[in-house]
């Protein structure tokens, strides 16, 4: 049983400790080093150009870009407004300058954005969009037209673009969701996964690592290569493409009613060919060490290959 | 060029011939080599030589050649006929034309038709020497060369370059950089090694290309990045 005087103590420091616990827990952010509005002209393009830091740009109606700047004191941010180009960058006394940059921009405007050790993240823009950074990840949520993401040490994650995107990483994986048009997507050390996608043209390549693609497969050019890796297609039975599958020392399977020749066949690096629907599409997997899967989506895969096996002959229905 | 003063025995000597035959010297230049001859026995010496074969030659005369082998190339080129055989002359109808048009879309059709619609398309294994079999039918195979000097050549480039710039590189990016380097030099090894068993597998030799190609764009982004510092 605790005494009376040790019960009243324990209270009296919790009710102390209490109100230090609730400013933790808030975590107010810093105040900005920088804080300005600038008004732009329609039709310029938002240049940032950080060494090292965070870059989140977020969009607005406005025709005015809001930039919110936190480093330290002996750097220091500079915007240069000119009807073409609306330029942020910062210098620093000591040499290279670290700047957590919030920005917001009109939505209209194209964004570009490099930097050697930035994580960056541009959400809502409805136009031109271009990341680079040698460490950190890329997250772009919108964009249309050309859409470009690039990082070495990063993952690079795309959203919502419309267009011609573009997108690589070199040791991290890659992910691309409900978006459309032509896509481009290159790792080597890493996983790519497409999502919802609706795409006239897929180029996707990896190296060491797994390809996943969900979406409407009807008409368009599309190559999937890896060489120590998987590929797995999810395509409804809807779909109409041809599917042309390699592999050297890995197998193929099915759930779905493709007609061709057995699955068997395809080993050694053979080219066997299957169609769906009237196979318009046309669709090229190969891998050197892997299996490629074509499958419906939603198909889980069964280490006991219950669900989905291997199809014999020329049959290739579960 | 007029001789500058003081200048060496050899540029004299060289002058000389043009002294003897009085051409193309000025007043200036032929006075200065007079007052070298006066002092120079060497050059004496050769404008004495110079003098004897100017001489000799003034004696010789013109005579005709020992043979003259116009004659014979003349009679040879005689001998061969001028102009080309007539070519044979094939020619059509207008309906035989026709006819022929007609037939060779019908074919390009069905090549067409055969070549979107048909059936599986498989590749052939590539033929090999079957075991006891007639040597005379059986076709030499010979090992595939997988070295391509142009490549290995842009590689050692990229690495040379890469390796000058690496200190200016985050020791961390350049570990990283090298891990992904050394993972496509692995797929490299691996797909080579399968066309030693293999080296007529077209999917191994286009899988070996495409490795290839991506080391050299992953080498030239780094030595991108490495020279810029």
């Amino acid at each position: 049983m605790i005494r009376p005087v040790v019960a009243t103590a324990m209270m009296l420091v919790s009710m102390a400790a209490a109100p230090v616990a609730l400013a933790q827990d808030t975590r107010t952010p810093r105040a900005p080093d920088t804080d300005e509005t600038v008004t732009v002209t329609r039709g310029a393009r938002l240049n940032v150009n950080n060494f090292a830091g965070e870059v989140v740009i977020r969009t607005w109606d406005r025709d005015e870009l809001h930039v919110v700047a936190r480093h330290s004191s002996r750097s220091k941010v500079a915007i240069r407004n000119t009807p073409a180009t609306v330029s942020v960058s910062s210098s620093s006394s000591s040499g290279v300058a670290s700047v957590d940059y919030e920005i917001t921009a009109p939505a209209w405007m194209p964004v570009k954005v490099d930097g050697t050790y930035n994580f960056v993240n541009i959400d809502g823009a409805r136009a031109e969009v271009s990341a680079t950074t040698v460490r950190g990840d890329i997250v772009v949520k919108g964009g249309t037209g050309f859409v470009t993401a690039r990082s070495i040490e990063g993952e690079v994650m795309v959203e919502a673009a419309r267009g011609r995107i573009n997108v690589a990483s070199v040791n991290e994986r890659i992910r691309i969701t409900g978006s459309s048009g032509d896509i481009v997507a290159e790792t080597t050390n890493g996983d790519i996964s497409l999502t919802d996608v609706e795409a006239t043209s897929v180029e996707a390549g990896t190296v060491n690592g797994n390809l996943t693609f969900q979406g409407s497969v009807n008409s368009g050019r599309y190559r999937f290569t890896t060489h120590n890796g998987n590929i797995t297609l999810n395509v409804p039975e809807t779909a109409s493409a041809t599917f042309s599958v390699r592999t050297y020392q890995g197998s193929f399977r099915t759930n779905l009613p493709l007609k061709g020749a057995s699955p068997a066949d395809a080993r050694r690096g053979r080219r066997v060919t299957f169609t769906l629907g009237s196979g318009s599409a046309e669709v090229e997997l190969e891998t050197f060490n892997g299996t490629i899967r074509i499958q419906r989506p939603g198909t889980t895969q069964s280490r006991s290959q219950g669900r989905d096996r291997e199809a014999a002959g020329g049959s290739h229905r579960e | 060029m007029n001789l500058p003063k003081g200048s060496s025995m050899d540029a004299y000597t060289d002058r000389l011939s043009e002294y003897l035959d009085d051409e193309d010297l000025d007043s200036l230049d032929r006075a200065r080599i007079e007052d070298h001859l006066d002092t120079c026995s060497a050059c004496r010496a050769v404008l004495a030589e110079l003098r004897d074969v100017s001489a000799r030659a003034g004696t010789l005369t013109d005579g005709a050649p020992a043979a003259d082998l116009w004659p014979g190339v003349v009679a040879r080129i005689a001998t061969i006929p001028i102009g080309r055989p007539a070519a044979r002359r094939i020619s059509f109808t207008v309906p035989q034309l026709v006819a022929a048009s007609l037939a060779l879309m019908l074919l390009t059709g069905v090549m067409v038709w055969v070549a979107r619609i048909g059936g599986t398309r498989v590749d052939i294994e590539p033929m090999a020497a079957a075991p006891g079999g007639d040597p005379r039918f059986t076709p030499a195979v010979e090992i595939a060369d997988f070295a391509d000097v142009s490549f290995d050549a842009a590689i050692a480039d990229l690495e040379k370059a890469l390796a000058a710039g690496r200190d200016t590189l985050d020791p961390q990016t350049v570990r990283v950089l090298e891990e992904n380097l050394r993972a496509i030099d692995r797929a490299i090894d691996q797909s080579r090694q399968a066309l030693i068993d293999d080296p007529a597998n077209l999917f191994l030799n286009t899988h070996l290309a495409a490795a290839r190609q991506r080391k050299l764009a992953l080498l030239r982004s780094a030595t991108a990045l490495a020279t810029k510092g």
